[in-house]
């Protein structure tokens, strides 16, 4: 029996008291390195890292739904190279912007179809799929562009996905902020929403309650697929070049964004709030780290470090605030 | 079911039956691939079974399965460790500094393997005391360790000149009269005949089937599964470490990165040999199987002098076949 209390309790305070344990830990590190640099605490730099995250945001956000659907996605920077590399192709062959843009979505949109329609027609795990459609992907920007870089002169292109300011802030940012608002819509004001939540949590409930699991996991793989053709889009753009090799960790990094932020990495729990604190934690971090002139060999240490001491204090803080909830959960838990 | 039933259907039916598909699909399929290039190529055959090529095949494959082996172990208590080729890279710089150092090889080596024990350890501790999925502390341990090999080396490849450490691990040959077997062939059978032996021999190796199969049934039968599935991560970075021992030899230097990928090598060899990725069921021997096939696949690739692109595509295309092929021998959906 809960009391009155509780119940008014519960709704307000469940969605912010997991993720206060990433918000502190951004709020930590924010402070720690305004006091230790000259170099962080100014507007610029703040520009700086937001501009630096937006590629991994993007993969991020798409990582949030594949993971919260109870899949994984190992193509993420495969798929974002090809992406890219398609855009520049079909740019330098004088093709109107608009359509290689398209193009480029449409490839990222293509491989998540492929990735979820395996997975989800014959029963392979995603991380076995995901697996294959990356080497393919690689193999097949490599033999189109013969493996060299394809470089990026449409002035428009690289003004509208990278140096055009609004507001003192580069685009690539807003976009982030525009898609992220999209996608908070997308997932906790539809039914698609709910749906992604429920057959992350437990497939076989949802599949009995009426979810066609399988369609919205491919549809899952699908949206998620297009983000991270828009990602490598924006990759190009930031590069001014696209590189053929798949973009550095994307996938590892994005896992670790999610992650971090406390989504559960079995799926149904989570949300992209937390995906933007985990964001917001590496991106800090990295540029923090950077001004502070520490080694990129150290920094890959200590990023993995945070990492898991993150994942551990997040477990932590779950299981403690569990055992202070009524015994009616716990059951259900077990 | 009529086995005189001698219509053209009913035999396909028979030859293609799900229990033949699902074990013999993959070696067909390379055997067919095989016959392709020996249609297309007319010598082919004859440079593809030369002596001098088999033994290529062989060394080759060692390194892949010498870090499948560990993989195995891992997906079949029904974790995974995606820090095996960051731990084998460690473990190479460290036993090449130390023998740099002034160290004898043989405690370099152990020293070596030490470093990839102590590693697992962390991974399995993390994994079953923490309750985290192993994909997310792999992760973490990847990047550590990785960072740490770069930061010993300051980035760079270290050579080293060690010829009795080079003789006993890469250059040996053990003469048999007909044929000479290479000191990593050697080491790499030895190996599996001994993991296979703690596999399907030991208590240690059926519980780890039992806890691969169901964490929950296996503790409820009285298998301390935090013990075994510590136990596996030990193993997996001892063996990584065996298999940078193999590397550095032959290679006569350190690379700070330079086995970093073989994780989704020895993924790849382990599902498409048809271990089931969800733990409990498959065996070294298909391992085995899966890591020949790659490394027939690869060696045939190259010796047709289709470049390296055409190399990963046709990884990535059978791992998909492979998984396939084991679906339809299961014949259910997961859905």
């Amino acid at each position: 029996m809960m009391s009155v209390l509780s119940r008014w309790r519960r709704p307000l305070l469940m969605p912010l008291a997991p993720t206060s344990g990433v918000l502190l830990g951004v709020l930590a590190l924010f402070v720690f390195f305004s006091l230790a640099t000259p170099f962080f605490f100014n507007v610029n730099n703040f520009i700086n890292i937001g501009q630096q995250s937006a590629v991994l945001a993007v993969a991020a956000f798409a990582m949030t739904f594949i993971i919260l659907s109870g899949e994984i996605d190992l193509s993420m920077g495969a798929v974002g190279a090809i992406a890219g590399v398609l855009t520049a192709m079909a740019l330098r062959d004088g093709l109107h912007l608009p359509l290689a843009v398209l193009i480029g979505l449409g490839t990222g949109a293509m491989a998540g179809l492929l990735n979820g329609f395996i997975s989800m027609r014959f029963g392979v795990p995603s991380f076995i799929v995901t697996l294959g459609v990356a080497s393919i992907a690689r193999a097949i920007s490599r033999t189109i562009t013969q493996n060299r870089p394809v470089s990026v002169l449409d002035e428009t292109y690289l003004s509208l996905f990278s140096d055009a300011r609004l507001l003192g802030l580069t685009i690539n940012v807003w976009y982030v902020g525009l898609l992220f608002v999209l996608l908070y819509v997308l997932l906790m004001r539809t039914p698609f929403g709910m749906a992604v939540f429920a057959v992350g949590g437990n497939r076989q409930a949802a599949h009995l309650s009426g979810i066609p699991a399988a369609r919205v996991k491919v549809i899952v793989f699908v949206l998620a697929g297009a983000l991270v053709g828009f990602a490598g889009i924006l990759q190009a753009a930031r590069l001014g070049s696209a590189r053929v090799d798949p973009i550095n960790n994307l996938e590892l990094d994005a896992i670790a964004a999610v992650v971090l932020g406390g989504t559960s990495f079995s799926g149904g729990r989570g949300s992209l709030v937390r995906t933007l604190l985990g964001i917001l934690l590496i991106g800090i971090l990295n540029n923090g780290l950077s001004l502070m002139n520490v080694d990129s060999y150290w920094q890959l240490v200590i990023k993995g470090g945070i990492v898991i001491g993150a994942v551990l204090l997040d477990r932590w803080w779950v299981t403690a605030s569990r055992s202070r909830q009524p015994v009616q959960d716990k059951e259900k838990r077990a | 079911m009529s086995s005189f039933n001698l219509s053209a259907t009913s035999l396909g039916k028979q030859v293609f039956s799900r229990r033949n598909v699902g074990q013999f699909g993959m070696v067909g399929l390379v055997l067919a691939l095989l016959a392709v290039f020996g249609l297309v190529n007319a010598e082919f055959f004859s440079v593809f079974f030369s002596s001098g090529n088999v033994a290529n095949i062989g060394r080759q494959t060692t390194l892949l399965l010498l870090t499948a082996f560990a993989m195995t172990f891992v997906i079949l208590v029904g974790e995974i460790d995606i820090s095996i080729g960051a731990i084998a890279s460690l473990a190479g710089v460290l036993i090449v500094s130390l023998m740099n150092g002034g160290w004898p090889f043989p405690l370099a080596v152990l020293a070596g393997l030490g470093l990839g024990a102590l590693v697992g350890l962390l991974n399995g501790l993390i994994t079953v005391k923490g309750q985290i999925p192993s994909f997310i502390v792999t992760l973490g341990t990847l990047s550590i360790v990785s960072g740490l090999a770069l930061a010993m080396t300051s980035g760079s490849t270290i050579r080293f000149s060690n010829d009795a450490y080079r003789d006993f691990f890469a250059r040996g040959v053990l003469d048999l009269g007909i044929t000479q077997i290479p000191a990593p062939t050697l080491l790499t059978i030895a190996l599996f005949l001994l993991l296979n032996f703690l596999l399907t021999r030991t208590r240690f190796g059926a519980n780890v089937y039992a806890v691969g199969g169901g964490a929950a049934s296996a503790r409820l039968a009285g298998i301390r599964v935090d013990r075994v599935k510590i136990g596996v991560f030990v193993l997996a970075g001892v063996v990584v470490a065996l298999a940078a021992v193999v590397y550095t030899a032959r290679l006569g230097n350190g690379q700070p990165q330079g086995m970093i990928g073989y994780e989704l090598d020895a993924i790849a060899a382990v599902v498409i040999g048809g271990t089931s990725f969800s733990g409990g069921r498959g065996s070294l021997w298909r391992t085995v199987l899966g890591a020949l096939l790659i490394g027939v696949l690869d060696n045939a690739v190259s010796l047709m002098q289709l470049d390296f692109n055409l190399k990963l595509a046709v990884k990535g295309a059978t791992i998909i076949l492979a998984v396939l092929v084991d679906y339809y021998s299961r014949g259910e959906t997961r859905s």
